[in-house]
Formats: structure tokens, C-alpha cells, sequence
């Protein structure tokens, strides 16, 4: 398979869907010195870990990184977490992460429990565009049950604390859809997002839609709440690959937001009233959501990967378990 | 890595599970209902297994310092034993039960009537064991009283008096030297522990259990992270109660499956 075309791949059956399937199974995905993500694109992240004694890990972040922070976190147990500074897609800073990531693992710290992996991304990459959020909007509820499972990351399932402090939030997007389609502007628009909790899937009261015009940057990030914490490097690459990609697919003028608003008027968005949907692998959808957002195969591939994780589920809703390894 | 076979097989499986489940909910419900009064056993073992381990630790360590929680506890003490030897030829050993008895020498007048109609005599004792006193104690006993004022040191006098003697009052009839001597045998007494004692014990003993309990459950938690637990809890989720709800949910998760799968096979239906 060509990494670097674009195939479309919802329309695979049979053989050909197999052949694919086997394809994605035997990829181990690997460490990558960059995403390809758009320039305007700044990242944050917070590694949060569990059952290790933080004072150590204050001590390795103080000694090897200039402006990454280790802080506390009281819902954790015996843990904190570790904060990075606003990053852009540069080697040297996937670089910081391989070496914290490392040393997380040596120190065999825990992540399935209540740890949580949030990524922060700067709302520039939205814009002023009330169209963006929009469309963001929709694609985020249409396919949360797909993102849920794919933020599992490298476990079969969400952690315990998941739906305590990072629940879906698609029913409540689309329960205000047809305000949000009315919306003239930004700050119309920004009144039928969920914004009053931070608690929740994503986060949007970081958001500063008062001053996005004047292209203030500080603070002002969608937060992701859902992703499991990890302490895979390549985990979190496709993590903020896939929030980042699918941040940038929306805004483009090709986005096909007729095949969203189609979805929502069938009843197949997601919808945590059918909460089986977040934990099984729904193939048709997943392929059809590939296709819509990334504009190559390697991204698919990759994707496709931490989302399928061999078909693993579970019904516990207890411990979030490790599923079969899948990176290199 | 997974194959195109093991891709197909694991979609069958799960299958064939899932509509076994709805098929026959009420033979799971048997077994299910069973295995899971194990699991909870096993769970409530495992939460309690801390403090169980810190109750033996605590009892052994107890019971090996003559302590033991609940259980009355008999200790062995040292007996004192007197032997009584006196000038006019009595010698008499017998056991006594007060604290730490000082070893010394008496000597006695006579009785004698006094102006009140009563028997009165006079007792000085002396320090039995003093610095350059190596006397026998048969020396001792043939000395006259002056000679024992002179030797030894007088740690006290007393008058006593009596309306009537008794058979024990006989020995001072004439003037007497006594020597008693005491001997503390070691672990011959044994005696039972004081009810407040015992329950002072028990109530450090439950106290000590706590706090190491909750010390053993902090180190697993940290070491074993709650392994045994976590298994558990995560088993009893595939044993529980197939009802209604269940089943319409294991037939929405059938749907996706089977979906899945037909989308694999090219849309030939399951039959």
C-alpha cells in the first residue's frame, strides 16, 4: 500500500477489506520525526501517571527540560502530571517527549486507571471561521464513538475516571444542531457549544472567542480530555495527529459537511445512549471517517491501527487494559 | 499480527458467543450467578487480605512477648521463700508473698507483762549484710545483744504488744536471734493476667492492626497494584446477569458484529 497517496478505503468489501484489515494488523506503528502538521498548528500536552512518587519525576523534568513542567493533580493517586510547553511539529520536541515517555516507562508508572493524556490545540487553527467550528462541531458528534475507542489509545478500553471527568458530549451538540447550523457568526455560534463545564470530552472554556479576532495564543486551546494517558511516545504522535488533522480537515473548502448533516438526519451519529458503540469496532463507519478527514494513506494506516488494536474489547467498564502491543 | 483467518475466526467466535448468550441467558444465568459468589468472595478476600496478614503479624508478635490480644494471659513470677533460723534452735522455711524482702536479723526480749496487763517485747533488726560483715550465720545466732549492736547496723526498733499469745508467740518466750534469710526462686508463681490489662492489650492490638493494615495496603497498591482485584473485577463483568437490558444490548453489539463481518465477506449473510 502507497503511503503517501490517498486511496479511498470505505469503499473496500470482501477480499479487499481483508487484505486491508491484515495490512493494518501487521503495521507496528513506529516513532516519527514529524506529523506533517500545518505550521499554525501549537500543541500542548499533559501526561498524567499514576502509583509513582512525583518528586522524582520534578527532579528528572527540572534537570533535563528547560520549559516543561512537572505538577500536581489531585485526582490522581500517588501521580501527577507532566505539562509541556506550547509546541509546534519539530523533531527536537518529539524528541522531549521520546525521552519522558522512557523514562515514565523505566519507572513503570501506571496510566489505566484514572490517568488521562490531554492535548491542548491552539484554536487559531479554527479561526474566526464560525463555519470551522461548525463543521467541527458536527464531526466531532457524528464520530465520537470512533475517537473514544481510537483514544483508548494503547488500552482495549477508557480509564475508570473517564466518564467522571471527560464524558461524551455528542448528544449535546446535537441536540443544539439546528442553532448551531443558524448561527450567523462566531460569537452566536459559541452560545450552542457545550462551554460551561470543563469537565467533559472536549473542552471548550479555554477557548477565548471574545478576543479570537485579535489572534491572542496564550491559553486560548480546544482541550481534548479523552485519550487514556500513555507512556507511548507513538501513542501520543497519532493522538495529536488525529485531533490535529481532523482540526485542519474541517476548515478545508472541499470538507464534505452534507455527508455529516446527512449522517445526523439518518441517526447514525454517536450517541452515548448506545454506549457499546464507544468500546466496539464499527468498521464501515471508522473507514468512512478515515476517508472524510485524512488525505493520505500513512495517516489512515495509522489511525486505523490504534483503532482497530485487533479486534480487542471488553465490557468491563473497571481498568482500562493494555491491548496487544502495536508500536514498535 | 493477526491473519485473514484469525481476523474471520475471531468475528465467528465472538458471534456464536454473543447469540449463545441470548439463546440460553437462563443456563448462564445458573453458572454466571455461581462464579460470581466466587469472584465477590475472592474480591472481598483480596480487600481484606491486608489487615488478615496484619492481625497474624500482630498475634505471633504478641504471643511471643506473653501478650496475647483477647485470651487472658497466666505470666510465671519469681517465688520468695524465707528460711528462718532462730538462737533456740528453730529452723522453719516457708513461702512468702511480698515484694522484695530484705534479708536481716532480728532480736527479740522475752515477753513480759507490761503495767497495762499486756504482753509486751522489744524487736530490734539489724542489716543482715553489710560491708565487712562475713559472719555465719551460726555466729550470728550464739552472739549476745550488745555484741550485735556493735556489729551490725540497726535499721529499726519496735515495741509490740499483745493481749493474748498465740502458738506462734511461743518462740519469743525467751530472748531470741532470727535470722531470715530470702531466697527468690525464678519462675516458680504463676498468675493471671488483670482483666484491664488484657483489655488494654486488645484495644493496642486492634489499633496496630489498623495502622499496619493500611501500611500493607499502601505497599501493595503501589508494588502489586491492586493485580488480584483489578482481575477480578474485570472477570465479573463477562458473569453477569443476562436480563432483558442485557440481552438488548448483547443483540446491538450482534448487530455491529455481524455487520463487521458481513462487510469481511462480501456481504454473503450469515445464515
Amino acid at each position: 500500500m502507497n503511503e503517501k497517496v490517498n486511496d479511498k478505503i470505505s469503499d473496500l468489501k470482501g477480499i479487499d477489506l481483508l487484505d486491508l484489515l491484515q495490512y493494518i494488523e501487521s503495521y507496528d506503528l513506529e516513532y516519527r520525526d514529524t506529523l506533517n502538521l500545518e505550521d499554525e498548528v501549537t500543541i500542548g500536552i499533559e501526561i498524567e501517571y499514576e502509583r509513582m512518587i512525583k518528586f522524582l519525576i520534578d527532579r528528572f523534568i527540572k534537570n533535563n527540560f528547560e520549559d516543561w513542567r512537572s505538577i500536581t493533580d489531585e485526582s490522581l493517586q500517588l501521580g501527577g502530571e507532566i505539562n509541556s510547553p506550547i509546541i509546534h511539529d519539530e523533531p527536537y520536541r518529539w524528541e522531549e517527549l521520546k525521552k519522558i515517555c522512557k523514562y515514565l516507562k523505566k519507572r513503570r508508572v501506571i496510566t489505566g486507571c484514572n490517568a488521562g493524556g490531554h492535548i491542548h490545540i491552539g484554536s487559531q487553527v479554527l479561526g474566526t471561521n464560525h463555519n470551522n467550528w461548525r463543521k467541527f462541531a458536527k464531526t466531532y458528534a457524528v464520530y465520537e464513538d470512533i475517537l473514544f475507542r481510537f483514544f483508548y489509545g494503547d488500552k482495549i478500553l477508557g480509564r475508570k475516571s473517564l466518564y467522571c471527568y471527560a464524558p461524551p458530549i455528542a448528544d449535546r451538540i446535537l441536540d443544539k444542531i439546528e442553532d448551531l447550523n443558524s448561527a450567523k457568526d462566531l460569537q452566536e455560534l459559541r452560545v450552542h457549544l457545550p462551554v460551561a463545564s470543563r469537565y467533559q470530552a472536549i473542552n471548550f472554556t479555554n477557548v477565548r472567542f471574545d478576543l479570537m479576532d485579535e489572534g491572542v495564543r496564550y491559553k486560548n486551546t480546544i482541550e481534548l480530555r479523552c485519550p487514556n494517558s500513555t507512556v507511548e511516545e507513538v501513542i501520543w504522535q497519532n493522538n495529536i495527529n488525529a485531533i490535529a488533522k481532523i482540526l485542519t480537515a474541517v476548515t478545508k473548502p472541499n470538507f464534505d459537511e452534507e455527508y455529516l448533516d446527512y449522517k445526523i438526519a439518518n441517526g447514525e451519529a454517536a450517541s452515548v445512549y448506545e454506549y457499546h458503540t464507544y468500546n466496539e469496532v464499527l468498521l464501515k463507519k471508522v473507514l468512512e471517517f478515515t476517508d472524510l478527514i485524512f488525505d493520505n494513506n500513512k495517516d489512515k494506516i495509522y489511525f486505523l491501527r490504534q483503532y482497530i488494536k485487533d479486534f480487542q474489547e471488553t465490557e468491563t467498564n473497571y481498568l482500562a487494559f493494555n491491548a496487544k502491543k502495536f508500536t514498535k | 499480527m493477526i491473519n485473514k483467518r484469525q481476523i474471520l475466526d475471531k468475528l465467528h467466535t465472538d458471534i456464536d458467543l454473543i447469540e449463545d448468550k441470548i439463546n440460553n441467558a437462563d443456563n448462564h444465568n445458573v453458572k454466571n450467578a455461581i462464579i460470581r459468589k466466587f469472584i465477590k468472595t475472592g474480591i472481598a478476600i483480596d480487600y481484606a487480605m491486608p489487615y488478615i496478614l496484619a492481625g497474624f503479624i500482630m498475634f505471633y508478635a504478641g504471643r511471643h512477648v506473653g501478650r496475647t490480644p483477647f485470651l487472658i494471659d497466666t505470666f510465671e513470677e519469681n517465688e520468695q521463700i524465707e528460711v528462718l533460723d532462730t538462737s533456740n534452735g528453730i529452723h522453719n522455711v516457708r513461702i512468702v508473698d511480698f515484694d522484695n524482702p530484705i534479708s536481716h536479723i532480728e532480736h527479740s526480749t522475752p515477753w513480759k507483762l507490761n503495767e497495762y496487763g499486756l504482753y509486751e517485747r522489744s524487736l530490734t533488726n539489724y542489716m543482715l549484710y553489710n560491708e565487712g560483715n562475713i559472719l555465719d550465720e551460726n555466729t550470728v545466732l550464739k552472739m549476745s545483744k550488745e555484741e550485735m549492736d556493735s556489729m551490725f547496723i540497726i535499721t529499726d526498733t519496735e515495741i509490740i504488744t499483745k493481749p493474748i499469745l498465740d502458738e506462734d508467740d511461743e518462740i519469743y518466750n525467751e530472748e531470741v536471734i532470727i535470722v531470715k534469710n530470702y531466697v527468690s526462686v525464678p519462675d516458680t508463681k504463676i498468675v493471671d493476667e488483670s482483666f484491664e490489662f488484657n483489655f488494654l492489650t486488645t484495644c493496642l492490638y486492634l489499633i496496630m492492626i489498623f495502622f499496619l493494615g493500611n501500611g500493607i495496603k499502601s505497599f501493595k497498591k503501589v508494588v502489586f497494584q491492586d493485580y488480584i482485584k483489578d482481575k477480578l473485577e474485570t472477570l465479573s463483568v463477562h458473569y453477569r446477569v443476562i436480563d432483558e437490558k442485557e440481552i438488548r444490548r448483547l443483540e446491538k453489539v450482534l448487530a455491529i458484529k455481524k455487520e463487521n463481518l458481513s462487510l469481511i465477506e462480501g456481504y454473503q449473510k450469515r445464515k
